[in-house]
């Protein structure tokens, strides 16, 4: 009885899930955001459903596979993407539908849990342990005194230090595809010195982005200005709250999604997202790194030229822009903070553009260059992928410093019109 | 007297770790095994190259030698504290000379980068 | 001591722990609605819905980690913030732990604090929570000194290191007044040892929650308990060496003592809220640079005001 009354006050509390993007599914994580019958995890560990949204590609499914098996059992697979569902679980996945709330959706589906039935959701990797272990070697896996692969995983080997030439261990990994603190689809080797990274390898590149459908199609039509300076404003504030989330704001992050959402001409950052947006960012980690040098500046694009103080904006040759007093906005520097500060800054004149538009009914006038709140847009060659521009960037910085210089970027590549290319992975 | 005021503490901190230790062997936590892909430590798909218990390169030892330091001034002042009134200006130049000497330290440790972590 | 005196104590301390993470928590959904916006349920009901989910969450264990540090973690924690609480007078004649040198155990108890904070984040052995650890350790081992200086300063009119003795000092002036860096300096370093807000450097988002990334079950709740009870303590002995502990005009020295406890609390947790994560590098710097000498100055005007 008081076990019952227990198990209602834990359904009275919103899932924890752990999303899983892949491509195209960034709308879905933001819907995940909003419904306040779940709370996004960083972490597997802390989740009791895992969401599948968008499209994994083939060469991230034995990372799924992992990550799948690293949500503790027993557990709830919540399957909204275009992908086919593995063969283990294809009897246990709860698919979703685009009508409802998929947060309530899930909630529904995870709350069964609590009563303690198991969920009939399998573990999809073989339960053995990394390397062999048992009886091998000295009994546990190790040779002599630091080698062979005690329990599974070897020691780490001394190697020189980058800055003071003392000989101590490095920690190396890889963080995969569906790291929150990278880009969904971004897959990195990587090895720290300590708190300071050595080495970062860029081996997968993050999957495309989607843009919002009204940046495809002022390519071709014309389109409500407004509309595209909304669209513009709410994906630049998404990033701002993925930079806030980091330095430890996750209260303001969800607040600025919220406004996101809901964006009308003539708001300012300032009143979405609490007054100091700029000053907390200020404060945060890596404000003064990761300023683009040399041959690689030429890579830079959209937002993050123009904070390295390069003028280049499509929306200059576009007299219906020019009509409502548009100007590009620049910041001198090129560093973390001036990107942020150039987001909230291009948010605002958005907001601002998009309320004067509203009034007159403006329309853009299709060009076949679209400047997207990633970089200039055609049709012909959408924006490639700059990912290794972080591998320079990132060496000799401190951990939360090197991830402050990751979340300014806006890195992946944008998503082209033709859909038919996202099919092939699928299956 | 002291002793009955340290058992109360003494008390306090049994109590609390009984709690603290029922609640994570009470009965709700089946002792299942805990398969093996499960265990494997969250790096987003990613996997670790080694162990992560290693010689970790810690940057801030000059830092925790100033520490040292400190503390050990701090230990003068809790009784130097408790007679302080009674002492009265006497007292207060002596603490100052020392807190001033340490002070020198930091200014020292500052510019020679001891806060720094490169 | 009779028997009954001593089961009061012990009960006190309890009850006073229990309510004050209860109340942490409900502060703490509350003012996150507030600030995010959303229509989340009631406050009143959040703590206990989190700690049922808590209570249902399976158990997690990583590859090789130290089961036994793991476990014992959380509840070393829970008895440090535990012991710490013990320490607090609720009225001149009733304090549970009326020890002649409370400062002093007090201090001892922040820095075992950070130890046993570095253990849970060194135990799971995984990339994630051991760099939380190390980077918790180097700003832990920094405002430490902050907070000492800051007491001693607190004890000084007092002439002595017991905490009655403390209150029974403020009986004109309450300590906030007469030592105005004392207690924005000591709510710093309650952020920082209870690791909230803008000085959570080991459970932190940029590390996918860092420390406690590998955990999930019974350990994420006692570890959540802990932090809040730390919170509570801190209030509580912010409260009686500078708001004046059980001093106040019509209610009941205890009532008194609860409502300051109650008000600082609201502002720590409003305070991990608002203010994000300043970079360690940079922090470090301040707290050696800034914080330090400021506690030293503080010292000073409260040596110089003793005197008069």
């Amino acid at each position: 009885m008081a076990v019952n009354w227990l198990r209602k006050l834990a359904s009275g509390a919103p899932v924890p899930v752990f999303p899983i993007v892949g491509r195209a599914g960034e709308s879905a994580l933001q819907a995940l955001y909003l419904s306040p019958a779940v709370t996004v995890t960083r972490s597997p560990r802390h989740a009791r459903a895992l969401a599948v949204l968008g499209v994994i590609g083939q060469r991230d499914r034995e990372a799924f596979r992992r990550v799948h098996d690293q949500v503790p059992a027993p557990r709830v697979t919540f399957w909204f993407s275009d992908t086919a569902i593995p063969e283990a679980l294809r009897s246990s996945v709860v698919i979703g539908e685009a009508s409802t709330d998929i947060g309530a959706q899930i909630a529904r589906a995870a709350k069964a849990l609590y009563g303690g039935q198991p969920s009939g959701d399998v573990d999809m990797c073989p339960d053995e342990p990394p390397a062999p272990w048992k009886g091998v070697g000295d009994g546990h896996g190790g040779e002599g005194m630091m080698g062979g692969k005690p329990y599974g995983r070897p020691m780490a080997m001394p190697e020189d230090d980058l800055r003071d030439g003392l000989q101590l261990d490095p920690l190396a990994f890889s963080i995969g595809p569906f790291s929150p603190l990278l880009p969904p689809g971004m897959v990195v080797e990587c090895k720290l010195h300590g708190d300071v990274v050595a080495q970062w390898e860029l081996v997968g590149r993050p999957y495309e982005r989607t843009l919002a459908p009204v940046f495809y199609q002022a390519l071709e039509e014309p389109v409500a200005i407004a509309d595209l300076e909304l669209a513009r404003a709410a994906s630049h504030l998404r990033g701002l709250a993925e930079a806030l989330q980091l330095a430890g704001l996750g209260a303001y992050a969800n607040r600025l999604r919220r406004g996101a959402a809901r964006l009308t001409p003539g708001q300012s950052v300032d009143k979405i997202g609490g007054s100091g947006v700029l000053r907390a960012l200020r404060w945060s980690a890596g404000t003064e790194k990761g300023v683009v040098e040399g041959d690689a500046r030429v890579r830079l694009r959209g937002p993050g030229a123009r904070a390295a103080g390069y003028p280049g904006d499509a929306r200059q040759n576009d007299p219906a822009y020019a009509a409502l007093g548009f100007k590009p906005v620049t910041q001198g520097g090129g560093t973390c903070v001036a990107r942020w500060k150039q987001w909230i800054e291009e948010a605002d004149q958005a907001l601002k553009l998009a309320e004067a538009a509203a009034r007159s009914q403006t329309m853009s006038s299709p060009s076949g260059l679209v400047e997207s709140p990633l970089g200039p847009l055609t049709k012909s060659s959408p924006l490639p992928d700059c990912s290794d521009l972080i591998d320079s960037l990132v060496v000799g910085l401190e951990w939360s410093e090197a991830i402050a210089v990751l979340s300014s970027f806006d890195l992946p590549a944008v998503r082209d019109l033709d859909s038919t290319r996202a099919r092939e992975d699928a299956s | 007297m002291e002793l009955r005021q340290l058992l109360v503490l003494l008390l306090v901190a049994l109590i609390t770790g009984a709690l603290g230790v029922w609640l994570q062997y009470s009965p709700g936590q089946a002792k299942k095994h805990i398969p093996w892909p499960q265990r494997a430590p969250f790096l987003g798909g990613g996997q670790p190259h080694t162990h992560a218990w290693t010689r970790f390169h810690v940057r801030y030892y000059p830092m925790t030698l100033l520490l040292i330091a400190f503390e050990m001034e701090m230990m003068f002042m809790y009784p130097w504290a408790v007679v302080y009134v009674s002492e009265g200006l006497k007292a207060l130049t002596e603490m100052g000379m020392f807190l001033g000497i340490l002070s020198i330290g930091i200014l020292y440790g500052w510019r020679e980068g001891a806060f720094k972590w490169q | 001591m009779s028997l009954a005196l001593l089961i009061v104590s012990v009960c006190s301390v309890l009850l006073a722990l229990a309510v004050g993470v209860y109340c942490v928590a409900a502060f703490d959904h509350a003012v996150e609605a507030r600030v995010s916006g959303a229509r989340g349920g009631s406050a009143l009901m959040a703590p206990l819905q989190q700690a049922a989910l808590l209570w249902y969450a399976p158990e997690n264990r990583t590859e090789t980690s130290d089961i036994p540090a793991w476990r014992v973690a959380p509840v070393l924690y829970l008895m440090f913030a535990a012991m710490g609480l013990a320490l607090v007078p609720w009225h001149s004649r009733f304090v549970p732990v009326d020890l002649s040198t409370g400062v002093v155990l007090w201090g001892a108890i922040e820095p075992l604090a950070t130890v046993v904070i570095f253990l849970k984040g060194w135990a799971p052995n995984a990339p994630f929570p051991i760099l939380g650890a190390y980077r918790y350790v180097s700003l832990g081992l920094s405002y430490i000194l902050v907070s000492m200086f800051v007491l001693i300063g607190v004890a000084l009119p007092a002439e002595s290191l017991q905490f009655k003795a403390v209150v029974e000092s403020q009986a004109e002036l309450w300590n906030v007044i007469r030592q105005p860096l004392g207690l924005p300096l000591f709510l710093i370093v309650g952020l920082g040892v209870s690791f909230w807000g803008p000085l959570n450097f080991i459970d932190a988002d940029d590390l996918n929650g860092g420390g406690a990334a590998e955990d999930s079950g019974r350990i994420r709740l006692l570890w959540a308990v802990g932090r809040a009870a730390m919170l509570v303590a801190f209030s509580a002995i912010g409260a009686t060496a500078f708001l004046g502990g059980w001093q106040g005009p019509w209610l009941p020295g205890p009532v008194w003592l609860g409502l300051k406890t109650l008000a600082l609390l609201l502002v720590l947790v409003v305070l991990g809220q608002y203010l994000p994560r300043p970079g360690p590098e940079r922090f470090l710097t301040i707290a050696w640079v800034v914080l330090l000498p400021l506690s030293f100055l503080n010292l000073a005007w409260a040596g110089v005001e003793a005197l008069l």
